[in-house]
């Protein structure tokens, strides 16, 4: 059966927009529960504290405070839960508890919660919780964590090493040896965190009645939350119903099991009343996930045609006190190991990663999750041995990438490549950026004493992962997701879908899956997602996953619908099904033209003139597709992109002139949200590389957990970005879809980087460590 | 963090180690003091109201007094819990030298910060505990006949 593709691959309006632009959106915090109470949070001040008394005398005193709880309060309520996946090596992993009962890990875990009936009065009475603490050693440098003589965050680990792993493709010393030029390099990425624009947040609503917890929960992933929470509460996964308020933002950090979440879900079964949990800017910078937190010796062998021998990393990471539940934070120094190679066609590769606890914020999954360092470390070692051999940086990497006709692939780390564009992508965006000609202007430039930098960088995006990531180890997360379709009684469809949507797009995405397969307007169908009670079970939204896999899932319910309403209309028309067809939104005799039915004439027939189906004939009208991607651990999308920036060499400022971005991301359903993507990651990337770090003291005391502080990019330090699609449709699925969501974070950090030391080159200068602030720039060229 | 200052006071070295140790100036003289009670000989506990940037609390401080040398030198340990605000660990040492009649007061002080303070604060409170110093010794030299002066 042919699709007509006359919807997707359009830039239509999303269907649900006009509600966020006449600021319609309904968010957690908007929604009032009545009878609801307030929880607020005392956080530990400490990094790493024994709690020895708590005196809530005072606080229980105010008029409007109904409980006071701590972490030995909870553990009849809550159990706790130990993190690990058991597909990737030893795990060294300790229980974690919704609330600590005795020991606080890091400075802002919650360890008394104080519910009053107004958020205002929980504030107030929290500040008088009185706790005698007894410090413990705090355990903060990553290399001291490693040493025997180090303070132990879990004494019964026996060692602060949670996690590590080798790679190893051979021979890689003697490739070493035998390359012209060894090129040696120590790259650093600092602490960041997600700063969603909507904090995290929960009502739970607990009904002693019927035994029953529904939850408005600000989360990606509500049927992967809602099988943790109620194992965790010991309740059944259909006694719980989570429903997903829209998100502002999401970018991984609302994906992860969180003490304070799982605290007020407690709350409210204990009190039998709602409870409302909203983290304030403050709470998030200590209790949303962190990420990042690495350093990474590497080492790239290249002959003296620049052709790329042998490359080594050795990565020292740090992941807070416990693996972060349930896809514990082993995946990003695992991301960096196995994707560092992947864009270019090496024999030779060696990757080993070493993940230390640490008593700061838990690390998790956020946006890019391992892959931006990994296209750091690659793209900082390819320019460098550019500049080392002599070889323009944009014709090196022509070089080394995987020949056009090399498709499919397996990369020297052991992923399976199954088409990429990336030598075209990369034609494409020196074109765009007119490649020659910035280099030109550039050496013009120096002249006058301003100094331009050039970056370009080939970007590999891990997408919509199979269940060998994560369920393989025993995790309980969902790669697979669903769609149901209806067909109502006035012809219109309704749909759910497992997926979730964060402002991506996801409604816009699905509702033109729909509206091409069935040829229908996209007004005749209406999406509603992230409530468990009514979607069919599915992953959510993370990996760059949504449209690749829900999309896929899509495709098949429509097919389904498609095959169905024409089965129906050939039994009351008595015309054969083959003659018969969906045009326009009415099924249509292809023979001689003519409307045969109305869309709403099969919904009335399905649903109430039933009478003219032959006995034995009872048609489905609610269908419902599974997909699972099982091919591939990753499907792989790519991306060239090329940084144009300022550099002055007396304050070390940046100022970006201009971005472009060539992007394969498989089928496009909608090329502006693809677009919209690919900038909003590119922008988060902009932060990543410039601005935003969590900076600790040695007794691990976050210093700037505040946005006066840490430093996110503003409209003013954004600049143009040019974006252009190439499509190379994906073989694991019939959509074609790849994901789209994470090569714009992925690939800026190097590339600004690299457009920062090719300023820098004539001063024979170099950054390595990211954010690439003014400071570390004038420390760069000597002149601090 | 490491705080460093010198002040100027107009008079003699053996005088100005009295009154330091005098809780009654004390008690005086430090900005936002609400309390300060002797323990023992080398023990006080003080309550003291600060604002650093959008914090306002009230620190209740520990001080012990270490290393004494009168009337040339002595350390002073204090540990102030803010409660909701958090809590700060000093580490002052002041240093007494004569210059002909005046006395010449060096003070060092090692500062850590934790909870909010650490959070919020910490770029705000070299700044703060520079002006409250400044604020305090200006206060303490008037007493004497001369004003001192900040050198």
């Amino acid at each position: 059966m042919a699709v007509n593709r006359k919807v997707i691959g359009q830039s239509l309006p999303r269907p649900n927009v006009m509600s966020f632009i006449k600021g319609h959106g309904k968010y957690l915090d908007d929604i009032i529960v009545p009878g609801m109470l307030h929880v607020c949070y005392v956080r530990s001040p400490y990094a790493h504290a024994k709690i020895i008394e708590i005196n809530a005398d005072d606080a229980l005193a105010i008029e409007g405070v109904v409980k006071i709880v701590n972490g030995k309060d909870l553990l009849e309520y809550c159990k706790p839960w130990t993190a690990g996946l058991t597909n990737l090596g030893e795990m060294r992993s300790a229980p974690q508890h919704a609330m600590p009962p005795e020991i606080a890990r890091w400075q802002g875990e919650a360890v008394v919660a104080v519910i009053a009936e107004t958020k205002a009065i929980a504030e107030d009475a929290a500040e008088l919780v009185e706790i005698d603490w007894e410090e413990l050693n705090p355990v903060t440098d990553l290399q001291k964590a490693t040493e025997n003589d180090s303070a132990l965050i879990h004494p019964e680990l026996e060692s602060n090493v949670a996690w590590s792993i080798d790679i190893d493709a051979g021979e890689v010393d003697s490739a070493l040896e035998n390359s012209d030029i060894v090129v040696e390099k120590v790259f650093e990425v600092g602490r960041q965190t997600g700063v969603t624009l909507e904090p995290r947040g929960m009502i739970a609503d607990y009904d002693r009645g019927k035994s029953y917890l529904t939850l408005h929960h600000a989360t990606q992933v509500p049927h992967i939350q809602r099988y943790i929470i109620a194992r965790q509460l010991g309740l059944s996964e259909s006694s719980v119903r989570i429903i997903c308020p829209e998100l502002g933002g999401g970018f991984g950090l609302k994906l992860h099991v969180y003490g304070d979440e799982l605290t007020t879900c407690a709350l409210s079964m204990m009190l039998g009343r709602p409870v409302k949990f909203v983290a304030d800017r403050l709470e998030s910078f200590l209790s949303d996930i962190h990420a990042r937190g690495h350093r990474i010796s590497a080492k790239v062998g290249v002959n003296k045609d620049g052709q790329i021998q042998a490359m080594t990393l050795d990565n020292l990471a740090g992941c807070g006190p416990y693996l972060i539940h349930p896809r514990t934070s082993v995946i990003e120094p695992l991301l960096v190991a196995i994707c560092t190679p992947l864009a270019y066609n090496l024999q030779h590769y060696r990757a080993k990663a070493t993940l230390v606890y640490q008593n700061k914020v838990p690390t998790g999954q956020y946006r890019g999750v391992g892959m931006p360092i990994a296209s750091l470390v690659a793209e900082g070692l390819v320019d460098a041995a550019a500049l080392a051999c002599g070889i323009d940086k944009v014709e090196i990497r022509k070089r080394n990438l995987h020949a056009v006709d090399a498709y499919p692939v397996t990369a020297v780390s052991g992923e399976f490549l199954e088409g990429l564009s990336q030598v075209a992508s990369l034609e494409k965006l020196t074109s765009m950026m007119d490649y020659k000609g910035l280099r030109a202007e550039q050496k013009t430039m120096r002249d006058k004493g301003i100094h331009r930098g050039i970056g370009v960088v080939t970007v590999v995006e891990g997408t919509a992962p199979s269940p060998a990531l994560y369920a393989a180890g025993g995790a309980p997360i969902s790669s697979r997701d669903a769609c149901t379709l209806r067909l109502e009684a006035d012809g219109e469809i309704s749909c759910t879908t497992g997926l979730t949507d964060q402002g991506q797009g996801g409604v816009a995405i699905v509702t033109q899956i729909i509206a091409d397969t069935l040829d229908l307007s996209m007004d005749a169908i209406r999406v509603s997602m992230g409530d468990t009670a009514t979607t069919p079970f599915g992953g959510g939204t993370w990996a760059s996953r949504g449209t690749a896999i829900a999309g896929e899932a899509t495709l098949r319910a429509a097919k389904a619908m498609r095959a169905s309403i024409l089965e129906v209309t050939s039994m009351i028309s008595e015309q054969p099904v083959d003659i018969l067809d969906l045009v326009n939104g009415e099924i249509v005799n292809l023979e001689t033209g003519e409307t045969q039915m109305s869309m709403q004439d099969v919904g009335q027939a399905i649903h109430f003139k039933t009478h003219q189906f032959p006995e034995d004939f009872e048609p489905e009208m609610i269908i419902t597709r599974h997909y699972s991607q099982r091919e591939q651990l990753m499907v792989y999308a790519n991306c060239a992109l090329g940084v144009s920036l300022d550099l002055d060499i007396n304050t070390g400022l940046v100022t970006l002139k201009k971005i472009w971005a060539v992007d394969d991301c498989g089928r496009i359903i909608n090329a502006k949200l693809v677009t919209e993507q690919l900038r909003g990651g590119i922008v988060q990337g902009i932060g990543s590389a410039l601005f935003e770090e969590c900076l600790y003291d040695e007794d691990g005391q976050l210093l700037n957990g505040n946005l006066i502080e840490y430093l996110v990019p503003m409209a003013g330090d954004v600049c143009d970005i040019e974006c252009a699609h190439i499509e190379t449709p994906t073989k694991a699925s019939e959509l074609g879809a790849k994901g789209c969501g994470e090569a714009g974070i992925i690939g800026v950090c190097g590339a600004i980087m690299n457009a920062i030391n090719d300023a820098l080159e004539p001063f024979n200068a170099s950054v390595t460590s990211q954010p690439f602030t003014p400071a570390k720039i004038l420390r760069a060229l000597g002149k601090v | 963090m490491n705080i460093d200052g010198q002040f100027q006071l107009p008079a003699l070295r053996q005088k100005v180690w009295n009154k330091l140790n005098d809780v009654d100036v004390l008690r005086d003289f430090i900005p936002g003091c609400e309390s300060l009670d002797q323990k023992d000989e080398t023990h006080f506990e003080a309550v003291i109201r600060a604002k650093i940037g959008p914090i306002n609390a009230k620190f209740v401080s520990q001080i012990e007094l270490q290393e004494m040398n009168e009337p040339q030198s002595y350390t002073l340990s204090v540990r102030s819990k803010g409660g909701a605000a958090g809590m700060g660990e000093g580490l002052a040492s002041v240093e007494l030298n004569e210059e002909d009649t005046d006395t010449l007061l060096h003070y060092s002080v090692e500062l850590k910060v934790k909870g909010k303070l650490a959070q919020i604060g910490s770029r705000l409170i070299n700044n703060t505990v520079v002006k409250l110093s400044n604020q305090f010794f200006e206060s303490f030299a008037a007493q004497f006949e001369n004003p001192g002066k900040k050198v």
